[in-house]
């Protein structure tokens, strides 16, 4: 067995084993599933994501999709979202300015998406709803 | 004993067999010159990975074959310009990869930037290095009115469009304003930097004015029209990338072009931003590059807001585009100090003869390009995205013989790449 295929064992087990947790470790750099709830930094919410392209490109603006729970579970529909992102150790940020629009339900819409380099990447969501707010990091690779 | 004399010859065999599967698998056999993931970069910058020409909503005649007949006249016709001597060829040399050979463009006076290629922006997004554009048309009209370009007037070119191509203009357009009305149409007019111009231009009626630009408008469109037919051409990398996915042991690229592609998709990190078909991702970038012109030269930081307001954007009244076809304005970065010395990343297709290189010709060659890459040294403004690479003079002069390859003429007829 080599090195190549023991790193995806781990990883599927890792992924597997992410349930409602947060971000797994995937050759190094951290990985949040889509689909998956993820507790927001300081557990004010809890938040899944998926994206309109799979796996996501480069270069070619799409979507996000983003629900939003509070820490019982209920949907946030009324949250303002600010989009930001990077590549860690690069600098340049996101290429483009995303916005986020409520869709009803606690589903928000991220347009704008876009990514100009393969690699590993983070998005950051800092979300704001009745008085409060927390952030989220949600971290990718693009191959 | 008898059983003895069986088993001996049959232990000879099996461990003979053991011995074999052992070999086989322990032989070192000639690893594939290609992984796996290197052919799918490999295609990914493959001409023929680059897809059609993309449509442009903002332009209704940017297929219009009678606009683009117009728009090579307009292109080549130096009577668009203050002294009669500067057409859009003047420094878009089709000889020359449409640019000039000069660090900084020369027209009626001198500007601070290099000259871009137009080969291959019919796939861009933004246009110019600081991205203060969003269509190729919008990109046309801003060097005639640019007092160190072609430095004329929209009132002026319309009145040029009437005395030379004003059927082939109606033909296109409709009928042009009633410009023999001196009174109401001076002979120089617009909103450029000449005061006495500008004011001529201001004492218009409002109706007029829009009327006047509509045919400089028109002027953009039909140029864009033009450039949509200069298409980039299959280089030896193509042909060479075309033997690789096709499982063809390939003689178009030397060794040392074949070591410089690796390196150039690999440690040299060259793909982060020179990446798709046209080796560019299309976005801007700040690498540090010293300054080339007297003057700070901010780059996409200035870009972005300009072309948030630009009069001839993708949501500007000129534009034929619905607001919902204008998501790269809609979603414009602009404001952020990371845009702070940002360019844009040019193709690298066809570069070998573009020089001088980056933003203002600071790098008379492609080594000097690459050995400023390799040391990654503090740019005069905002933050370098780069770090140094450690790469030896051998791996440097490999990765310039590869952008060698990257030669290739425009996909175009002939008829395109001269004066009609």
């Amino acid at each position: 067995m080599n090195r190549r295929v023991v790193l995806m064992l781990v990883a599927a087990l890792a992924l597997a084993g992410a349930g409602a947790g947060a971000s797994v470790l995937l050759r190094g750099h951290a990985v949040t599933p889509t689909g998956t709830v993820v507790p927001s930094a300081h557990g004010v919410f809890r938040v899944s994501y998926d994206t309109s392209l799979r796996p996501i490109p480069i270069n070619t603006m799409h979507t996000w999709t983003v629900h939003i729970d509070d820490a019982d579970g209920r949907p946030v529909t009324d949250a303002t979202i600010q989009i930001s992102g990077d590549m860690p150790g690069h600098g340049h940020g996101l290429p483009t300015a995303p916005q986020a629009r409520a869709l009803g339900g606690g589903d928000y819409l991220l347009e704008g998406m876009q990514f100009q380099m393969s690699g590993d990447w983070y998005v950051d969501l800092e979300i704001q709803a009745a008085g409060k707010i927390d952030t989220l990091r949600i971290d990718f690779t693009i191959s | 004993m008898r059983a003895w004399r069986l088993l001996i010859p049959g232990a000879i065999a099996v461990g003979a067999a053991a011995l074999l599967v052992v070999a086989v698998v322990l032989w070192p056999r000639p690893q594939p010159l290609w992984s796996a993931s290197d052919l799918v970069t490999l295609r990914s910058l493959w001409i023929g990975s680059l897809g059609p020409v993309p449509s442009d909503p903002s332009n209704r005649v940017a297929d219009d074959a009678r606009a683009a007949v117009l728009g090579q006249k307009l292109f080549f016709d130096t009577r668009f310009s203050a002294n009669g001597q500067v057409s859009c060829a003047a420094c878009h040399q089709a000889t020359r990869g449409f640019t000039d050979g000069l660090a900084q463009a020369k027209g009626v006076g001198t500007t601070n930037r290099t000259t871009m290629p137009i080969v291959g922006t019919q796939y861009n997004t933004w246009f110019f290095w600081d991205g203060r554009k969003d269509s190729q048309w919008a990109q046309a009209l801003g060097p005639l009115e640019s007092a160190d370009e072609h430095a004329g007037s929209r009132g002026e070119y319309a009145q040029t469009i009437a005395k030379f191509y004003k059927a082939e203009y109606e033909a296109i357009f409709g009928p042009l304003p009633p410009l023999s009305d001196a009174a109401r149409f001076p002979a120089k007019a617009g909103p450029v930097k000449d005061p006495a111009t500008h004011a001529a231009w201001d004492r218009m009626r409002a109706d007029d004015r829009e009327a006047i630009t509509q045919v400089y408008v028109n002027m953009g469109k039909a140029i864009e029209a033009y450039e949509r037919a200069l298409k980039p051409g299959s280089s030896r990398f193509d042909l060479y990338v075309a033997d690789v996915v096709a499982g063809r042991t390939s003689t178009q690229l030397s060794a040392q072009e074949v070591a410089g592609l690796r390196l150039f998709i690999g440690v040299a990190h060259c793909t982060n931003c020179h990446n798709g078909a046209l080796f560019t991702n299309g976005e801007f970038h700040n690498t540090g590059v010293p300054e080339g012109a007297p003057g700070a030269d901010l780059g996409r930081i200035g870009g972005a807001s300009a072309v948030t307001v630009d009069e001839f954007n993708c949501l500007s009244k000129w534009s034929d585009a619905a607001p919902s076809a204008c998501n790269a304005l809609k979603f414009l970065k602009a404001g952020a100090e990371q845009l702070r010395g940002q360019f844009k990343v040019p193709s690298l297709r066809d570069v070998a003869d573009r020089g001088p290189f980056m933003h203002a010709g600071q790098f008379a060659t492609l080594a000097d390009v690459v050995a400023f890459y390799d040391k990654a040294a503090a740019g005069p403004q905002g933050k370098t995205e780069l770090k140094p690479l450690g790469l030896s003079a051998e791996q440097r002069d490999s990765i310039v013989s590869f952008l060698q390859a990257l030669k290739a003429p425009p996909d175009a007829p002939a008829q395109l790449l001269r004066a009609p």
